[in-house]
């Protein structure tokens, strides 16, 4: 919708941008409610009731949040299409159709972790994974009376929001500085060098993340094998 | 219709394209909804929007590559190189959250020694799971897969927009291609996978022939399709 | 509510998704052509819907026996087949001259194709699904039919240049390709669960067929001119209304219970 506010009509590139990430919030307050109605009424033989209240107060923020993020996602692709130098020769919804892809799934993998380590099940004791005889566990009473959807959720979309940021920024930030910076046409290896540096230092991070874990929480205690640590 | 020898090359670059997404789908750790709960290795979602979000960067980069140069190597390396850089930040992301904030030990339940840091394993398996984390082979593992996924996405784009000289409608004919590889891929794999040291990572010769059989159907419609000047009828 | 029959047959499915669709493509850019103006072309938007059903039916009979990689995947599989076939099509027509022909081409390739991809599935993979070749076909000439459809929509007519420049080089195949993607697959995603019904999930797909009617004309208004948008936008939000207070109605005659706020189940506390 951007582009046809873009093109047709001649707005402002921020305006275009607010209005359709607008529209795709309205979408997705859709799709949200449909599919928890559809679910719960799915799992009637389990005794699921549909919450109504849940809807009501659950669904504004969900569409708030989609709104943010499709005006980041529609900002990125006007800025690679418009203000970049060597302009990317995709239109705009084709751009955005692919870091929305990815957004999604670098959302479901990094954000998802805290969702079960931390809040979901509380007997998890720290410093090991998740037991499968604990899946059942799941916190349910709260401070104060009973948790729903977004008491279980909040500490999940405070850190792992921001940290599929951090995920997707990374990822947007590496790929479109090295061109922006060397251009591609005289210095294309240069690019794809820096290019390799990052993912060669990203490795070796990794490394680093699982030594320093190996060495903090140490082997399991009740290990009855014959490897050693 | 023009067939030429190129055309014989086009066809043959989509095909090798398409293969390379399928395998590369295959070296790709990923753990579904346990891995998100820290219950097993990986990356905590599905194999498709996986492949699909790296492949799709690299298919993105290459695109940007593709206008300001005609030559297959660089076009190549900057697609591979900008899926690995998706694939790599998302894994980092989710390393950086299990080591110290979740509190889990990388480890795989499927070897017993890391085949490339030599560390031991089971020690570090907390029982009734099947490992947690990203240990270092299934970085490796995963970074490799994403630079085949871009790979094989740029190879496709390449021919195609030398046949028909239009990127955008190359890009979206190029991301049905991928998709409909990533998806027979992913059947094959049946939910999770580590990487190369997995031992369900030997199925990979059927996703070889399936993706072989439709990338050739597809490779086949895509070299008929040509820009078309004037059109008579309805 | 009259007018939904309880179980509607796959074969009877079939035909209604084919022949809605082709004659809600046809009519559009027949009517278009007869007066000379891009008014008509939300008939096409509709006769999409007809796919998408045929689409979101193959979905649930596809997934209910459980492929291990979640539905999403289905929905992009068939999109992907279908962008491809509704481009081969629409580009063979012309080239013969005959872009009316181009769905017809499209829809047979992309119907040979599916069947194919099931063959593949069951021989090669060993899933042994019974109707893996069935729903496979019919999710690969769902996909073709909506992007045809609602490529239709967009730009007014058939022909292949016209789609091009309209649809594919303005970059709102992705539109379509994603709309499409959600009314096909988000119907059974939205529903799973051990007491699925199929009329919930199927109106469930129109419903968002119908917020794809109201994305296409938005995108019309770069495209055509405001009329015929305003048309495409207000069809496809009645369209949505109407079939989003059905699924509510559903909703609650499936549900254990639906209650305005309150504590858990007595049987879960």
């Amino acid at each position: 919708m951007a582009y046809v506010m873009i093109t047709a009509y001649g707005m402002p590139l921020i305006f275009a941008a607010a209005a359709g990430a607008a529209l795709a919030a309205l979408f997705d307050g859709v799709m949200a409610t449909s599919a928890y109605l559809g679910r719960s009424a799915s799992q009637a033989r389990f005794n699921q009731w549909i919450y109504l209240d849940i809807l009501r107060y659950t669904t504004p923020s969900i569409m708030a949040h989609v709104w943010i993020t499709s005006f980041c996602i529609v900002t990125v692709s006007i800025i690679q299409v418009y203000l970049l130098t060597p302009h990317h020769p995709f239109p705009i919804p084709v751009i955005a159709l692919v870091w929305g892809l990815t957004v999604g799934a670098i959302g479901s993998s990094v954000g998802d972790i805290h969702y079960g380590g931390e809040r979901e099940f509380q007997w998890r004791l720290f410093g090991q994974g998740l037991n499968t005889m604990l899946s059942g566990q799941i916190v349910r009473k709260a401070e104060a009376g009973l948790r729903n959807s977004i008491d279980n959720a909040w500490f999940c979309a405070k850190f792992g929001g921001p940290c599929t940021g951090m995920g997707f920024g990374l990822t947007v930030f590496l790929d479109n500085w090295r061109t922006a910076v060397f251009d591609p046409v005289t210095q294309a290896a240069a690019a794809i060098a820096m290019g390799l540096f990052f993912v060669i230092t990203m490795n070796c991070y990794n490394f680093y993340c699982e030594l320093s874990a190996r060495r903090k929480y140490g082997p399991y205690p009740g290990y009855k094998g014959d490897i050693a640590a | 219709m023009n067939f030429g020898p190129e055309t014989i090359v086009y066809l043959l670059e989509i095909i090798v394209g398409g293969l390379l997404v399928g395998i590369g789908v295959h070296f790709v750790p990923v753990g579904g909804a346990p891995a998100a709960m820290a219950q097993a290795t990986g990356i905590g979602t599905g194999t498709v929007q996986l492949a699909a979000g790296s492949g799709l960067t690299g298919l993105l980069a290459a695109g940007l590559m593709m206008s300001v140069t005609d030559n297959i190597w660089p076009i190549l390396a900057t697609g591979a190189v900008g899926a690995m850089i998706m694939m790599d930040a998302t894994m980092l992301t989710g390393s950086w959250i299990y080591a110290y904030a979740v509190g889990a030990p990388f480890a795989s339940a499927k070897v017993n020694y890391d085949p490339i840091t030599k560390f031991s394993q089971p020690p570090y398996v907390a029982p009734g799971t099947v490992g947690q984390g990203i240990p270092t082979v299934c970085f490796v593992s995963g970074t490799i897969g994403a630079a085949m996924g871009g790979i094989g996405g740029a190879m496709i784009y390449y021919p195609l927009v030398l046949i028909n000289g239009n990127p955008a409608e190359s890009a979206i004919f190029a991301i049905g291609i991928f998709f409909v590889n990533a998806v027979l891929a992913s059947w094959n794999i049946q939910g999770t996978i580590e990487g190369f040291h997995d031992p369900k990572f030997k199925k990979w010769p059927k996703a070889f022939k399936s993706c072989l059989v439709a990338s050739a159907i597809l490779a086949l419609v895509a070299v008929l399709i040509i820009p078309v000047a004037t059109s008579g009828g309805v | 509510m009259a007018g939904w029959p309880t179980k509607l047959e796959p074969q009877k499915l079939r035909i209604y998704g084919i022949v809605g669709s082709l004659i809600g493509i046809y009519l559009a850019v027949v009517l278009n052509q007869a007066t000379g103006s891009t008014v008509f072309s939300f008939i096409a938007a509709i006769g999409a819907l007809f796919g998408v059903v045929m689409g979101a039916n193959a979905v649930r009979r596809v997934c209910a026996y459980g492929i291990g990689t979640g539905v999403p995947s289905i929905g992009m599989l068939s999109l992907g087949m279908g962008i491809v076939a509704a481009l081969f099509g629409l580009n063979l027509g012309a080239q013969f001259g005959m872009d009316w022909l181009g769905p017809i081409i499209a829809l047979i390739y992309s119907l040979v194709f599916g069947y194919v991809v099931g063959l593949i599935a069951n021989r090669v993979m060993g899933f042994n699904i019974p109707v893996m070749e069935e729903g496979l076909t019919d999710l690969s000439g769902a996909g073709t039919l909506a992007i045809v459809a609602w490529s239709v929509a967009i730009s007014g007519s058939l022909s292949y240049n016209t789609i091009v420049t309209d649809v594919f080089n303005t970059g709102f195949i992705a539109i379509i390709f994603i709309c499409g993607g959600l009314a096909i697959l988000h119907p059974f995603n939205a529903n799973l669960g051990p007491d699925e019904k199929q009329d919930r999930t199927l109106i469930n797909g129109v419903m968002v067929g119908g917020l794809s009617i109201v994305a296409t004309g938005i995108c019309a208004l770069l495209t055509q001119d405001l009329g015929s948008s305003i048309i495409q936008i207000v069809v496809g939000f009645a369209i949505w209304y109407y079939f989003f207070v059905w699924y509510f109605r559903l909703a609650k005659r499936d549900a254990s219970a639906v209650v305005g706020t309150g504590l858990l189940p007595p049987s879960a506390l």
